[in-house]
């Protein structure tokens, strides 16, 4: 059985006539890294809010490692880390000062455990910067130390790699999987960088306008995600008859303006323009595509 | 609660601010009485270089310590909204009515530490740069402190309310201020018109502590008669800042415990 760290039930919020998030189920498991896919306004931060206590829900439920009560939840939260928005820094005291500041607050024994997360975020250099001196990416890192004091089973992070340059982007990326899986810390992340999510994650979250329009393991997305050729001719509903008959094991769609478009083609693509030839049937342009992520998140909107 | 006070201590002891205004307010009054001791020495007659008169102005102006007690609240908790650090409090588990009661706290304790040391600079140097004699004396002053205390820490516990209830800063000091002493003033001013609302008038702090309208506050060059020389008197001041912490107290952790933040 399925054990989840983060499940929510029917998950309503509205600001006045507003509906931020409507209706959100979603299912994080202990042990994954779990992408949140969205545009600006789709509900990230609501969702993320919601399960960090910043906000309360309109209606619905949260589980957070199985429990619910609002009691047990801020007892469940004490084993979370969270970034939402800001890192939530002091700017006049050093990231060696806000660690110790948060290491204190979350009882955490041990002053080694600010050196320890200093160390592991690559901050360590500018332990006695003022954090309003800090660059965006370094602030993200210093959030991401702070959110790691207290060793959370579980890490709540909104866009954690923005600011972050491209050598910042890698090194973080490594960083979530090595705690994930040294550590085995459940992620829950979201990102607008969608190529990004598709490098960390392992299962993703599609949201849309406040809705949850699609949950799904990278595997099953991985088969979703699929070749394809984009065929122009010049009579597509014929080419389409021949298609039926001469290559009955291929799926394909007939795309508006003589666009045909074959999903995993079972041939190479001369099989297919020599399929239009022979019929007096004229190729205009003929493009072997992949579907990224972005694509099948463009996909899904449309849909809905 | 602990892990948050300690913390917030912690953060309390490293803003410089905390230190400047000890140290801005203790440098103004030495200043104050150095030049008043100036004054007395190189000007005959003159009236205003008695420790009476130093104190006369604390002693007259009571609702002074919670203007004290919410500028320094406001040091410690002003940005609070723009940084974002009380999100983390939350997100990790730490109630709000736990970090609503543990800012009221922290903020009491950095009051004393201040006042300590700059009541003691005012209190030193009026004895030995100003001559004595006078209505007004030490033992007013000090008497002062217990009476004025829980009123200034009902101020407080609004102070920390509005900063974190209001996202601007500025809005929140209006409302501070129209609720200690707007709405005194219009009642005040109402009850001599309308003679019912005269008693809940003066269980107003801002009144019963005034000058001009508590026939209890008479402080003068020439005489002092303050509220708590009574024990009515004390009992009152007391009574009406318990009743303000517990009202503000209510009302900070009903409405922050559901304030999205």
């Amino acid at each position: 059985m399925k054990e989840y760290v983060i499940e929510t039930k029917a998950l309503t919020k509205s600001y006045g006539s507003v509906l931020a998030l409507s209706q959100v189920d979603i299912h994080v498991e202990r042990g994954s890294i779990y992408g949140l896919i969205g545009d600006n306004g789709a509900g990230k931060s609501t969702l993320l809010k919601l399960l960090a206590g910043h906000i309360s829900a309109s209606s619905g439920g949260i589980l957070l490692f199985g429990r619910g009560e609002p009691k047990e939840l801020d007892r469940c939260r004490r084993q979370t880390g969270v970034i939402i928005e800001q890192p939530g820094l002091f700017p006049n005291l050093t990231p060696e000062q806000m660690l110790e500041y948060t290491r204190i607050q979350k009882g955490v024994p041990g002053k080694e455990k600010v050196e320890e997360n200093l160390k592991l975020t690559g901050i360590r250099e500018k332990r006695k910067s003022k954090c309003k001196n800090l660059s965006l990416g370094q602030k993200q890192r210093l959030g991401l130390a702070v959110a790691m004091i207290g060793e959370p089973q579980l890490l709540i992070l909104d866009e954690p790699i923005n600011g972050l340059d491209p050598s910042g982007i890698i090194e973080m990326r490594n960083l979530f999987r090595r705690l994930n899986e040294e550590k085995n810390i459940t992620i829950l992340l979201s990102s607008h960088i969608l190529s990004e999510l598709q490098h960390t994650a392992d299962t993703f979250g599609f949201l849309h306008r406040g809705r949850l329009l699609e949950e799904i393991s990278s595997d099953k997305l991985q088969e979703k995600c699929t070749n394809y050729l984009n065929i122009m001719v010049s009579d597509a509903e014929t080419y389409a008859i021949l298609l039926e008959k001469y290559a009955k094991q291929d799926i394909f769609k007939v795309l508006p303006k003589q666009n045909i478009q074959i999903i995993n083609p079972g041939r190479k693509p001369e099989f297919y323009s020599q399929l239009a030839s022979d019929h007096s049937i004229s190729i205009r342009g003929l493009e072997q595509r992949h579907t990224s992520l972005e694509e099948y998140y463009m996909n899904l909107k449309e849909e809905a | 609660m602990t892990n948050y006070i300690k913390s917030e201590c912690y953060r309390t002891l490293r803003t410089k601010w905390v230190y400047g205004i000890a140290a801005i307010l203790s440098g103004l009054i030495l200043l104050y009485h150095l030049a008043v001791w100036l004054l007395a020495a190189f000007t005959p007659d003159f009236r205003y270089g008695t420790a009476s008169f130093s104190y006369s102005i604390l002693v007259a102006q009571p609702m002074i310590y919670c203007l004290a007690a919410f500028l320094i609240t406001a040091v410690l908790y002003e940005g609070e909204h723009r940084y974002g650090a009380c999100k983390n409090a939350v997100a990790y588990g730490i109630s709000r009515t736990s970090i609503f009661l543990g800012k009221c706290i922290v903020s009491l304790v950095t009051c004393f530490a201040i006042l300590i040391p700059v009541m003691a600079v005012y209190i030193a140097s009026a004895s030995l740069f100003l001559s004595k004699g006078g209505p007004v004396t030490l033992q007013d002053l000090l008497m002062e402190i217990p009476a004025v205390s829980l009123v200034a820490v009902s101020a407080l516990v609004l102070g920390v309310f509005v900063l974190e209830a209001f996202e601007r800063n500025i809005i929140g000091i209006l409302v501070w201020y129209l609720i200690l002493f707007g709405i005194p003033k219009v009642l005040i001013l109402l009850s001599m018109k309308l003679e019912f609302l005269s008693s809940a008038a003066f269980w107003m702090p801002a009144n019963f502590f005034s000058n001009d309208f508590s026939p209890q506050m008479v402080v003068r060059m020439s005489e002092c008669s303050v509220i708590w020389d009574t024990p009515l008197g004390m009992a009152k001041c007391l009574a009406a800042g318990a009743i303000g912490i517990f009202l503000f107290g209510i009302l900070g952790i009903l409405a922050l415990g559901k304030k999205d933040i």
